[in-house]
């Protein structure tokens, strides 16, 4: 219980440090600033464009419904290059955690970034495999279970990926030991030292999240001009919770004391 | 003696008065039961009598069971032309209905009628040589027969206590022509005694089997059906794959045999218990003022009441983890209410709401009088299209339960004004649809735009794949628009003034236009260009020109349905002027002076006109309209930052 508060302590002081977060959000900020170029196309949509900047989602489905044969290619490319632009923040991920991480632990952000850069990249493949193996389990499941039981354990499984690839940096950094099949290895460690307060804090940083998006989802229909502002604040909540899940993650780790 | 002999007194007429009325009327009432009561045999004890019942009332009405609500008035009483006195038994394990009993038959037309005709649709699963089954492919909304097999054979008809008539009747397909020994005079009465066997299909279109171990049955169009004669001739249309039914109103007394683990849910309320007879259960039903009688049964049946306003609704559920039972009721009772208010009252004591299993999936979405069928994917999430089926199936409480069209001959004049009201009361309560969170009129508006050239005033038997677009979507989009251009008030008046006008008489798509016409005004192009025709509204406002001479703006109608549009001017001063384009040809054109030019022209600003499917160009513009597309430009790159932090910072 000890170690448990200290933790919860610890990683909060650790993500009160925002100044740490501003890089990635920064490359969020460019990659989703460079994603708004159907807004260019836009204007000769009319009225409806009105609708589209009020943000309901009756005025896209009216956009299609317009002229589907004109919109669906735009959308098709945008959606194409969302995942591009997911792969590449993903790199931007992979940069700038090992910075945070070296930060927490006396190093320098920089040349943290740099050492740890490539073998994180590493470990992300290595998650992506696990991620891909937990959606398989998670069909096999569906076949027997049905929908929900499949969407349940995908849900499930994703978020002890995403943990064990969280803890796995933090030991990589802690150890000094870039290694991707390594920082697994420590990460798994970690969590299996100490296993509830881990999944407590996981659970934990879930709700923060559910809870950001409660909040844009009861708000933001009703921000009016102010919804940029609203948005920003819900990513910026979004990526703070994240960092403090990092904390967690590095105060859990051994010798990744303040 | 007298005192206690006095005592019962009141408390007889408290208990009689509160099965009655209402609370304090009840107790008004006992007080006059015991005045009058008192008068006719002269208690010594009137006064102490008085002050009992008031004394004693709050105790007795705590006690009493809950006072069975007046019914709603209605505008007219339904006739009584065709009933049904019915007993009949389930076998589940032969997979059929036994029924035996007297249809009554009373001719409604100034006519002498010689023959009577009378519907068995189970014959249409008979035989893959029926025109149902030809017509349908052997499919209906997606599901498949699987050579389902079904078949209706009647073992009598005659007039009671008369002679036979089925050694001279004639079948035709689903259709059996039954020669009168005698004609029947107007207003005249027939009495048929009938017995039949019907055999259900495994369902997949409407009525039959299926579910855990074939155990759920919903009984639908399984027993002879008196047709109809109306406007000087029966009702012969075949059943065709597409078309619905169409029945005069009629009293059904029916009693259901079943085995006793079976629970039996009906059309009507029940006028008894059930009562157990060795191995099996009678279930006795009384439905009045209805065109149909259909029930269902299942062992695994699990109610749940709740009530709106005077009418109780009863859930017959299929439980399952995370069942909809709460989404069920939830839904009838807020539809139910908004329907009355719309409209006009529902006018029975009883809604039910029959659960259908997955594996069934044929047998809901379906309406009777007083019973709805819905169907839910059970704990899958169904984004919101099980309140929208229920909400749907309610609104038929409406549109024909009560109107009785013809729904082969005229279905947009059902489905298309159920289908408006369904998707109506989603926006009215706010329900969205989809994971994508979109309101209901939008699926409509999508599905109208896939064949917006199609009639929506031909018979049923007359579509092929565009029937859903033409009869359900083009119809609830067009009466959508119709509500917005004329004012929801006004709306909703005519609406009601139709109900109350054509309630329990069987009007048809002509009788709807002038009853709306009455209320509203000449609505040609609704009915002729929109409804009757191929066109579609749309509307364009061509470029401003602004010059040392003023400014020009011309608005065009490029559609083809000559509905009215508002038009709305904005100025540089900021000033705004709504104007009206009249639906005609002519393009609107006018001119304003160059001291406070032209900066904006929106047609139909507030998206009266929800028929018009592209928009796009309703608007002409003489600024940049950098504000709405920066905010366009922050909405997608919001939604950029949500996806790649969700993708990329797995990792």
């Amino acid at each position: 219980m000890r170690s448990f508060l200290q933790a919860l302590r610890d990683g909060l002081l650790r993500a009160a440090q925002l100044r740490l977060a501003l890089p990635l959000y920064l490359a969020a900020l460019l990659l989703g600033l460079l994603q708004a170029w159907p807004a260019a196309l836009a204007g000769g949509t009319g009225p409806l464009l009105d609708d589209l900047a009020a943000g309901t989602n009756d005025a896209l489905a009216m956009l299609f419904i317009a002229d589907a044969g004109a919109v669906t290619p735009v959308a098709l490319l945008w959606s194409l290059l969302t995942l591009g632009a997911a792969l590449a923040y993903a790199a931007a991920y992979n940069l700038f955690s090992g910075g945070i991480l070296s930060a927490w632990a006396g190093g320098a952000f920089w040349p943290g970034c740099r050492r740890y850069f490539w073998g994180f990249t590493g470990l992300g493949a290595l998650l992506l495999m696990l991620a891909v193996l937990a959606i398989s389990a998670a069909i096999l499941v569906g076949m027997v279970g049905g929908l929900t039981a499949a969407t349940l354990t995908a849900l499930g499984l994703l978020q002890l990926v995403g943990l064990w690839g969280e803890y796995a940096r933090a030991a990589a950094v802690a150890s000094g030991r870039p290694s991707p099949l390594a920082a697994l290895g420590a990460g798994a460690r970690s969590i299996m030292r100490q296993p509830l307060g881990v999944l407590a804090l996981a659970g934990l940083g879930l709700l923060l999240h559910a809870a950001i998006a409660a909040a844009y989802g009861a708000l933001g229909g009703r921000a009016g001009w102010a919804a940029p502002i609203l948005q920003q604040a819900a990513v910026l909540g979004w990526l703070w919770v994240k960092l403090l899940r990092l904390g967690w993650a590095a105060a859990y780790t051994r010798g990744g004391n303040l | 003696m007298g005192l206690l002999a006095d005592t019962h007194r009141c408390v007889r007429a408290l208990r009689l008065c509160s099965a009655q009325f209402a609370r304090w009327r009840s107790l008004i009432c006992a007080i006059i039961v015991l005045s009058a009561d008192s008068y006719k045999t002269a208690m010594r004890h009137n006064y102490l009598l008085i002050l009992l019942s008031i004394l004693l009332a709050p105790l007795l009405l705590a006690a009493a069971p809950p006072p069975r609500s007046a019914p709603p008035p209605r505008a007219a009483t339904p006739p009584d032309v065709a009933s049904y006195t019915l007993r009949v038994t389930l076998d589940p394990a032969a997979k059929t209905v036994r029924g035996e009993g007297l249809i009554a038959y009373r001719n409604p037309s100034p006519d002498t009628l010689r023959e009577l005709w009378i519907r068995l649709y189970l014959k249409a699963f008979s035989t893959p040589d029926s025109l149902w089954l030809r017509e349908s492919g052997g499919a209906h909304r997606g599901f498949d027969s699987a050579d389902s097999r079904g078949d209706i054979t009647l073992s009598r008809l005659a007039l009671r206590g008369g002679p036979d008539l089925l050694a001279s009747s004639t079948l035709t397909d689903t259709l059996l022509r039954v020669p009168l020994p005698t004609p029947l005079a107007p207003g005249a009465l027939v009495e048929l005694e009938v017995a039949w066997e019907s055999l259900l299909p495994r369902v997949f279109a409407r009525t039959g089997y299926g579910g855990r171990d074939d155990s759920f049955f919903m009984v639908g169009q399984w027993y002879p059906k008196m047709a109809v004669y109306h406007a000087g001739r029966w009702d012969t249309e075949p059943w065709h794959a597409n078309s619905e039914f169409f029945h005069d109103f009629g009293r059904y007394e029916l009693e259901i045999t079943a085995p006793a683990e079976y629970i039996v849910a009906g059309v009507g309320v029940p006028s008894a218990g059930p009562r157990t007879v060795g191995a099996a259960r009678i279930w006795p039903f009384l439905a009045e003022g209805v065109t149909d009688f259909a029930f269902a049964a299942s062992p695994d049946f699990v109610t749940h009441t709740a009530q709106s306003g005077p009418t109780e609704i009863v859930l017959y559920d299929l439980p399952r983890e995370g069942g909809a039972a709460a989404r069920y009721l939830d839904v009838a009772v807020g539809a139910l209410a908004a329907y009355s208010a719309w409209f006009g009252a529902y006018p029975h004591p009883r809604l039910t709401l029959i659960d259908v299993p997955a594996s069934a999936g044929g047998a809901g979405g379906m309406e009777y009088p007083t019973l709805i069928t819905g169907g839910t994917l059970g704990a899958e999430p169904d984004a919101g299209f099980l309140e929208l089926v229920v909400a749907h199936e309610i609104a038929h409480q409406w549109w024909p339960m009560q109107t009785a069209t013809n729904e082969g001959r005229e279905p947009w004049l059902d489905e298309g004004l159920t289908e408006y009201s369904g998707i109506r009361y989603q926006l009215e309560s706010g329900r969205e649809l989809g994971f994508g969170a979109i309101s209901a009129p939008v699926y409509d508006l999508a599905s109208y735009a896939a064949g917006p050239g199609v009639r929506s005033d031909l018979p049923a038997w007359e579509y092929d794949s565009e029937y859903a677009i033409a009869v359900y979507s083009k119809p609830a989009v067009g009466l959508l628009t119709l509500e917005r251009v004329v004012g929801t008030e006004r709306f909703r008046a005519a609406m009601a003034a139709y109900l109350a006008k054509w309630r329990f008489r069987h009007p048809t798509a002509a009788d709807f236009r002038a009853a709306m016409e009455a209320e509203l005004g000449e609505l040609g192009w609704f009915f002729d260009d929109y409804i009757g025709g191929t066109g579609m509204i749309g509307y364009r406002a061509m470029p401003i020109v602004n010059g040392p001479d003023g400014s020009s703006v011309r608005v065009e109608r490029s559609g083809a349905i000559p509905v009215p549009a508002e038009v709305l001017v904005r100025f540089a001063s900021g000033r705004t002027q709504l104007l009206a384009h009249d639906g005609g040809a002519a393009p609107l054109e006018l001119s304003f002076p160059a001291a406070d030019p032209v900066r904006a022209v929106v047609v139909d600003p507030e998206h009266k006109l929800y028929a018009e499917l592209d928009r796009r160009d309703n608007g002409a513009y003489a600024e940049l309209r950098l504000l709405p597309q920066a905010g366009f430009a922050a909405r997608l790159a919001f939604w950029t930052q949500l996806i790649i932090q969700s993708l990329g910072l797995f990792g």
